[in-house]
């Protein structure tokens, strides 16, 4: 495993996959004030850390002696040769900066989706990948919207119930 | 100073115990292993005893922490309790409220908000060790036996997310618990370390806070588990007093001149708790400092013929019989200058 610190610069590029995705506003003042941390293992996974003297004593320290953190900070992105994914923690900072939003006013149908199942409805919605939150404006999901000819598919690529089927 | 192994030695008799035909008769009416039933005679009055015991049958209201980094308490109140959960507050926790009430429908661990992180259920006891520890901004702080989170998070909530936060955790799969109990609750000023906290005595690195919340019997959560009547042999016990002894040792080297420790364990066993503080007080350098504003008892001061180090009464303890919470232990210690 590789952890180096990085630069804004270096994952605009990444950021912006998920910007255009979800259509948002390309702001990348979250990062500001923030060391930006990329583990090279498996896959990429970047992370941010208010910048912190102590924070990079720490660091620097432990690499001193081979040993590397399991993490640092706040995961925002994982990165294959295939794709980028936003993870969960990133959805707090694209709250205010994507159009591209669903609200789930129905409970049940909420709920469903946290289990990390699709959800049908009956109302007008562009193809494309979406955030959707929930009435009280808590963020659900990234989900994908599927247009059938009577329906609308609403499937989830991650959603907050992962905290509880996977991260235990 | 007399190392851990000395140490034991010369408190043998503390992992010897022979039952006597009382506490033989009580485990069988309770339940119990007969040898944690003879420590308790040693720790009770007769009624109290069976107080005790008949209060580890009852289950503890469960209870949460708001987590105001992510929502205002209020708030989380009015949401809960429009899903018909009924809470009141406790009063002597910034952050702490019992579940009074749950519907049918959602459980607590599976509502919107306790997946966005708006709170974490934690016994009432349990969240008292960040409050004592009380790190700031300022602080470096280690957490030394951190998964799956739930102090963690509470010391991030308690510095705002600023400052640094190192959490140790050996276990692999208790390490991606605790990363996704942190990303959950929004803790964001946390570097984990994935290995045996021994490895730090190998860096310069010192710390001006430390908690170690050590790994125990849990013999204070029978209440919750009552597996663990039965669960816990006299040579568990003795093995886990070594760990901890180890632990504590290591705490004491990585913690700065005047920094603060805080111990705590889950557990109402002596040999865990004033056993484990008496050697820190004893040889360690360190001075245990008076813990106030909780309901709790003092630290025991004399168990089974063994005179503590009077600084252990400055420790506080939880039981549910008395305090209606799980069993627990908290002790703050401050490290002499060198």
């Amino acid at each position: 495993m590789i952890i180096k610190e990085i630069k804004v610069e270096d994952i605009r590029k990444y950021l912006d996959k998920i910007f255009d995705k979800y259509n948002c506003e390309k702001d990348y003042s979250f990062l500001g004030n923030k060391i930006i941390i990329e583990y090279d293992a498996k896959f990429r996974t970047i992370e941010i850390f208010e910048k912190n003297e102590n924070a990079n004593k720490i660091i620097k320290e432990l690499q001193r002696l081979g040993f590397y953190p399991y993490s640092i900070g706040e995961p925002i992105l994982i990165i294959d040769r295939k794709y980028v994914k936003p993870t969960l923690p990133l959805a707090r900072h694209l709250k205010g900066l994507c159009k591209n939003i669903l609200i789930i006013k129905e409970k049940e149908l909420a709920y469903k989706l946290t289990y990390g199942k699709e959800i049908v409805v009956r109302e007008e919605i562009p193809n494309g990948f979406y955030l959707a939150f929930d009435s009280e404006n808590n963020f659900l999901s990234y989900v994908r919207v599927k247009r059938e000819k009577r329906y609308v598919k609403i499937i989830p690529e991650l959603d907050i119930g992962w905290y509880l089927r996977k991260g235990g | 100073m007399m190392s851990i192994n000395d140490y034991i030695k010369k408190y043998s008799h503390l992992f010897e115990v022979s039952p006597t035909y009382k506490a033989r008769e009580l485990s069988v009416k309770y339940g119990f292993l007969d040898y944690m039933i003879e420590r308790y005679m040693n720790m009770f009055y007769d009624d109290e005893l069976e107080d005790f015991l008949y209060h580890c049958s009852v289950p503890i209201r469960k209870s949460i922490r708001c987590n105001d980094l992510l929502i205002n308490c209020n708030d989380l109140v009015n949401r809960l309790e429009d899903k018909g959960f009924k809470l009141e507050k406790v009063s002597w926790l910034p952050h702490g409220y019992r579940v009074i009430n749950s519907p049918k429908s959602p459980s607590l661990g599976a509502t919107i908000e306790y997946l966005s992180g708006y709170y974490y259920i934690q016994g009432v006891a349990s969240m008292v060790p960040p409050y004592v520890l009380s790190p700031t901004e300022k602080d470096i702080v280690l957490d030394m036996a951190a998964a799956p989170g739930s102090k963690t998070t509470q010391l991030s909530q308690l510095m705002r997310n600023k400052g640094v936060i190192l959490a140790v955790e050996k276990s692999r799969e208790r390490a991606r618990k605790l990363f996704s109990n942190l990303n959950r609750m929004g803790a964001t000023n946390v570097i984990i370390l994935r290995s045996d906290v021994k490895v730090l005595s190998k860096t310069s690195l010192r710390f001006t806070k430390i908690l170690l919340d050590a790994p125990c019997s849990g013999e204070g959560l029978i209440p919750i588990d009552p597996s663990r009547r039965t669960k816990t042999t006299l040579q568990d016990l003795k093995n886990f007093s070594v760990l901890q002894l180890e632990l504590i040792t290591i705490a004491s080297e990585l913690l700065e001149d005047r920094g603060i420790l805080v111990y705590s364990t889950c557990s109402i066993a002596p040999e865990e708790d004033e056993f484990i503080v008496n050697y820190a007080l004893e040889y360690l350098g360190l001075e245990s400092i008076p813990i106030t504003g909780y309901p709790a008892e003092k630290g025991i001061e004399e168990f089974r013929g063994i005179k503590f180090n009077s600084g252990v009464k400055n420790c506080i303890r939880f039981y549910p019989h008395k305090n209606g919470t799980e069993g627990f232990f908290v002790c703050m210690m401050r490290k002499h200058d060198n």
